[in-house]
């Protein structure tokens, strides 16, 4: 079940103090908006859940597990300090019932700014080796805490990251909507796929025993990723005219080109970073990420 | 790359000459050599004329399990120094964690005591898998290792023994899922002591040994921890140009290979004929052949001050107890020319050396004993291009 839009009356009237709603985006059963509410901007998110049908097992396990994705996200939301992931707002998650729907509403604070997906889409000028070091910074410290956490992002990728103007805090990490849990019961049974973007998919993801082993490398691998696709304005592996398949087996088998080759500008040492850190092998990525991270900052 | 002495049997002296004369930078020392009095004196001495030795102590714990079975050579180890750590072992004793971590305690206790450099925490031999009861109580004696020392609040560096089979080594997915788990540890040691058991030189000398042993040492170096390969001796230089810290050699083949069967008694034999170790054929050939050949293919000799010990008034022979020497001072020269610290320029640098022995050897006229002849090439070659793929590292051309 896609989200099915609600009017914007309709929301309003579903939620007590929110003015102002403008619709942003959606995906699955999520929809976002930013809107006012207690006199400032922020991010409203709605997830829609299914109609449960008397004896419908099946729509009632999907619900079990979207109310416990939500939960879980926001979880880990109020656990999360720093500053390179999103904050949660003032509306705490309720479930209200919007256009005959049952819905989980609450929200995050409004980051204002394009996703660098929207940035790589306009086809501006490359960023420079200073802004992808950020950006680069900006994830790992933020899968650092997920990590502290006892989570693992699974969904880094450049959608769900916001470039603001504000430089004290430009790249800010979002939606831990499939974020998993190295120490609570699997939210699905093993053996189905992974729910990662596949254009963005970590190659261990596509093992199928992949829940086994998978630790903050997965998201180490991704923040790669989404850097070297920022930086290059070319993904390392994926063409736009891939199916899902053809992206799983590149991920699992295709050897991005050296970063260098489209980034000549780019000093040496970054560019081996993000290369070290686009192996396939987990063993073989940059592990360390206290030292990583210092290594970074010690570029600048 | 430093270059450690693998204490045997022989030593003590020749060692700390060594260190001063700066062929080597560091010994570890194993218990079935050496008793505890000596050992303690033995490192006060070195401590005193050397202060920036390296300074180890290999417990040789693995050799626990086979004592367990009965009929072992367990030398000094087994004579009483030692039992306030080493006992016989059972595999079974080991599932249990309890038992398994008094062990590491003891072990670490027992090294807390001495003027060593860092401490190494014990382990068992992984023989056969990865996917092992073996290997799954290496793994346990590896994630137990920091509490125990950080109990004992000894600030040293702390390595994991990790000795591994080169069998266990063939199966390059379950080789790269232990490594992945390794390297995820929360609380890991600051680098391993790593041992690759194979008891003749095709066993070492096989491209799958070749290639595993170079990509944990590159792994577990990208991860941040340093690795000191044990017995490593002609396989050194390939190993630091991949990341490794430190490697060792000693005298006899049993300290130039890790193989278990130094812990089995074993029948008598002749002493072996003294060797000379070129640094171009990156192969060790008998002095009668360096007699034979030195005048016609002068490229075999090292131009170190070691070959002076070889002098061709007296038929190229050395002094038995001086041969280690040229050893240790022609690896120590290789790993200057193959270890820096860029990747990929040392991979090319070993595939040119490998091309200039194999150009070298093919010149060579007369037929060599089997223990000097180019066997290892090949292997060293096709080992180096198989790392490169298993850590997809693109090979740089000609």
């Amino acid at each position: 079940m896609a989200f099915f839009r609600p009017a914007d009356a309709a929301v309003a009237a579903a939620i007590p103090g929110v003015t102002d709603i403008v619709f942003i985006t959606s995906g699955g059963f999520k929809g976002v908006y930013h809107c006012t509410l207690q006199g400032r901007r922020q991010a409203l998110k709605l997830i829609q859940l299914p109609p449960t049908p008397a004896g419908n097992d099946d729509a009632l396990e999907k619900k079990r597990v979207l109310t416990a994705r939500v939960t879980r996200e926001i979880d880990l939301l109020r656990r999360c300090t720093c500053q390179e992931i999103v904050k949660l707002g003032t509306l705490q998650p309720t479930t209200i019932a919007i256009e005959g729907l049952q819905t989980i509403a609450y929200s995050e604070e409004y980051l204002d700014g394009p996703t660098v997906w929207q940035l790589l889409r306009a086809k501006g000028p490359k960023p420079s080796e200073e802004e992808c070091k950020l950006l680069f910074l900006s994830l790992l410290r933020g899968v650092r805490e997920i990590w502290a956490l006892e989570h693992i992002h699974r969904d880094i990728k450049p959608m769900n990251v916001i470039r603001q103007n504000d430089p004290a805090r430009m790249f800010v990490l979002f939606d831990l909507g499939i974020a998993y849990s190295r120490v609570d019961t699997g939210l699905t049974v093993s053996g189905e796929g992974p729910l990662a973007t596949y254009r963005y998919l970590a190659p261990e993801m596509a093992n199928p025993r992949f829940r086994e082993n998978l630790d903050f490398r997965c998201d180490l691998y991704t923040s790669a990723l989404t850097v070297y696709e920022y930086a290059a304005q070319v993904h390392p592996i994926a063409l736009d005219s891939d199916d899902q398949l053809l992206s799983a087996s590149r991920a699992v088998n295709q050897i991005p080109k050296p970063l260098n080759e489209y980034r000549a500008d780019f000093s040496a040492g970054f560019c081996a970073i993000i290369d070290q850190s686009l192996k396939k092998i987990p063993a073989l990525r940059p592990g360390n990420l206290n030292a990583l991270i210092r290594q970074i900052e010690g570029m600048k | 790359m430093k270059l450690l002495a693998q204490h045997g049997a022989l030593g003590g002296e020749r060692v700390e000459e060594a260190l001063k004369s700066n062929i080597i930078d560091g010994v570890i020392f194993g218990p079935k050599d050496i008793t505890a009095d000596n050992l303690s004196a033995c490192l006060t001495r070195i401590r005193k004329t050397d202060k920036d030795a390296d300074l180890l102590f290999d417990p040789q714990f693995y050799a626990a399990t086979l004592a367990a079975k009965g009929e072992c050579k367990l030398g000094k180890l087994g004579e009483g120094d030692y039992d306030s750590y080493f006992r016989p072992r059972m595999r079974s004793q080991l599932e249990r964690e309890p038992a398994l971590i008094d062990d590491i305690s003891r072990v670490l206790k027992f090294q807390s005591k001495l003027q060593l450099t860092a401490l190494i925490s014990p382990n068992i031999f992984i023989p056969r898998s990865f996917d092992s009861i073996e290997a799954v109580i290496s793994k346990n004696f590896i994630r137990n290792a920091r509490a125990q020392m950080s109990k004992l609040g000894d600030k040293r560096p702390l390595y994991s023994t990790l000795a591994i089979s080169r069998d266990a080594l063939n199966d390059k997915q379950e080789l790269q899922e232990f490594l992945n788990e390794l390297t995820a540890l929360d609380d890991g040691p600051d680098g391993y002591y790593l041992l690759i058991g194979g008891s003749s030189r095709s066993e070492i000398f096989h491209a799958d040994t070749i290639a595993a042993w170079m990509l944990i040492n590159h792994s577990l170096n990208i991860n941040g921890y340093k690795v000191i390969n044990g017995y490593s001796d002609l396989m050194t230089p390939f190993l630091g140009a991949v990341g490794g810290a430190a490697g060792a050699t000693g005298w006899f083949g049993n300290l130039r290979s890790f193989s278990l069967g130094r812990f089995l008694p074993a029948g008598g034999g002749r002493l072996p004929i003294p060797r000379y170790l070129s640094r171009r054929l990156i192969n060790r050939i008998t002095f009668t052949e360096l007699d034979a050949l030195r005048e016609q293919f002068p490229k075999i000799l090292n131009g170190l001050n070691t070959d002076e010990l070889y002098d061709p008034e007296v038929g190229s022979e050395p002094s038995r107890s001086m041969e280690v020497f040229q050893s240790w001072q022609t690896i120590q020269s290789l790993n200057e020319r193959l270890a820096s610290s860029d990747l990929k320029t040392n991979l090319k640098k070993c595939l040119q050396a490998i091309s200039r022995v194999r150009d070298l050897y093919a010149a060579i006229p007369i037929a060599l004993d089997v223990k000097s002849n180019e066997e290892h090439i090949d292997a060293l070659q096709e080992g180096i291009e198989l790392f490169a793929e298993l850590a997809e590292i693109k090979l740089p051309v000609d």
